[in-house]
């Protein structure tokens, strides 16, 4: 691929601000494909819905890290099923590194539609890839001061 | 616009208020554990269940009865939920000045990062009134 990625501010609130990838050769960071993709499906809207609403309000109380799927060095929203109302069945899947309570950097996701990540060709690609993002970014060193990373223009890598 | 602004526009009031009522309910409990010094396991024993079950009740995954949040609260000697009738509306308004207070706002603002529980003590000292049924403002989270 050997694209070049960058890391921009997606957004902010009180208490997080979330960052996202974005390559140079696109206009959109990662998690604007993500939503982009799932806006129009009908399905999945009730849970696109949520989804949006958990990072409204997580990024307004802090995150904790105990709220979310555990994706090896990723995490996933939307958060564990044990935090969901019982019976739910929850699809939609956006991968991130969480830097800090107050530092998130989303990646891309999918609709999964297999038991397993490994096994669903919707998230697989976005699940490895969130392990290669964060895997780059710890090579460099992500600083950070209260709910700002302070050292964006050092992370930047090729893939 | 971006497709998450305008997912953010149509987002229901319902699913609004239920992921910030799952999360309030999450955040009272723990703020009570954390300040009995109790673990979620001495929570889960003292109840007669098992911590998953506590890990179920203080997640939201459990759709909570008022009967179940009626037993957390006469274990824990706390409210986990509280109403504005309950608390006295009398309260907002003779403190509505003060509650706009930009100093006010500030305390209120500085203390969400702590626990409620915490947050309703500082309030109550601010607002220089005795903690006790019927005398606290309610609206923190």
């Amino acid at each position: 691929m050997n694209l070049f990625a960058t890391i921009v501010e997606f957004e902010r609130y009180s208490n997080v601000t979330y960052y996202s990838v974005q390559f140079e050769d696109s206009d959109r960071t990662e998690t604007d494909k993500f939503f982009d993709n799932l806006i129009g499906l009908d399905r999945y809207r009730e849970q696109v819905d949520e989804l949006v609403w958990w990072i409204e309000e997580i990024g307004e109380r802090g995150a904790e890290y105990d709220l979310f799927r555990d994706e090896q060095l990723a995490f996933a929203l939307p958060p564990k099923s044990q935090f969901l109302r019982e019976g739910d069945r929850i699809d939609v899947r956006l991968y991130f590194h969480f830097v800090s309570s107050n530092v998130i950097i989303l990646f891309n996701g999918g609709v999964k539609t297999a038991r397993s990540v490994q096994q669903c060709p919707n998230v697989r690609p976005h699940f490895m890839n969130a392990q290669i993002y964060i895997r780059k970014l710890q090579e460099i060193g992500i600083e950070t001061d209260n709910n700002e990373i302070t050292n964006i223009d050092e992370l930047y890598f090729r893939l | 616009m971006r497709s998450f602004d305008k997912i953010r526009q149509r987002v229901p009031a319902e699913t609004k208020i239920y992921i910030s009522k799952a999360l309030d309910i999450r955040e009272q409990v723990l703020a009570i554990l954390d300040m009995k010094g109790w673990s979620q396991q001495d929570f889960a024993k003292k109840m007669g269940k098992s911590e998953s079950e506590i890990s179920k009740w203080l997640s939201g995954r459990h759709n909570l009865t008022i009967k179940t949040i009626a037993k957390m609260e006469a274990l824990l000697g706390e409210d986990v939920l509280v109403t504005p009738k309950r608390y006295g509306r009398r309260i907002f308004s003779v403190d509505e000045a003060s509650f706009k207070s930009t100093s006010f706002s500030a305390t209120v603002k500085k203390t969400r990062e702590r626990s409620t529980v915490q947050a309703i003590k500082v309030m109550a000292r601010v607002t220089r009134l005795k903690p006790g049924r019927g005398n606290l403002p309610m609206a923190v989270s």
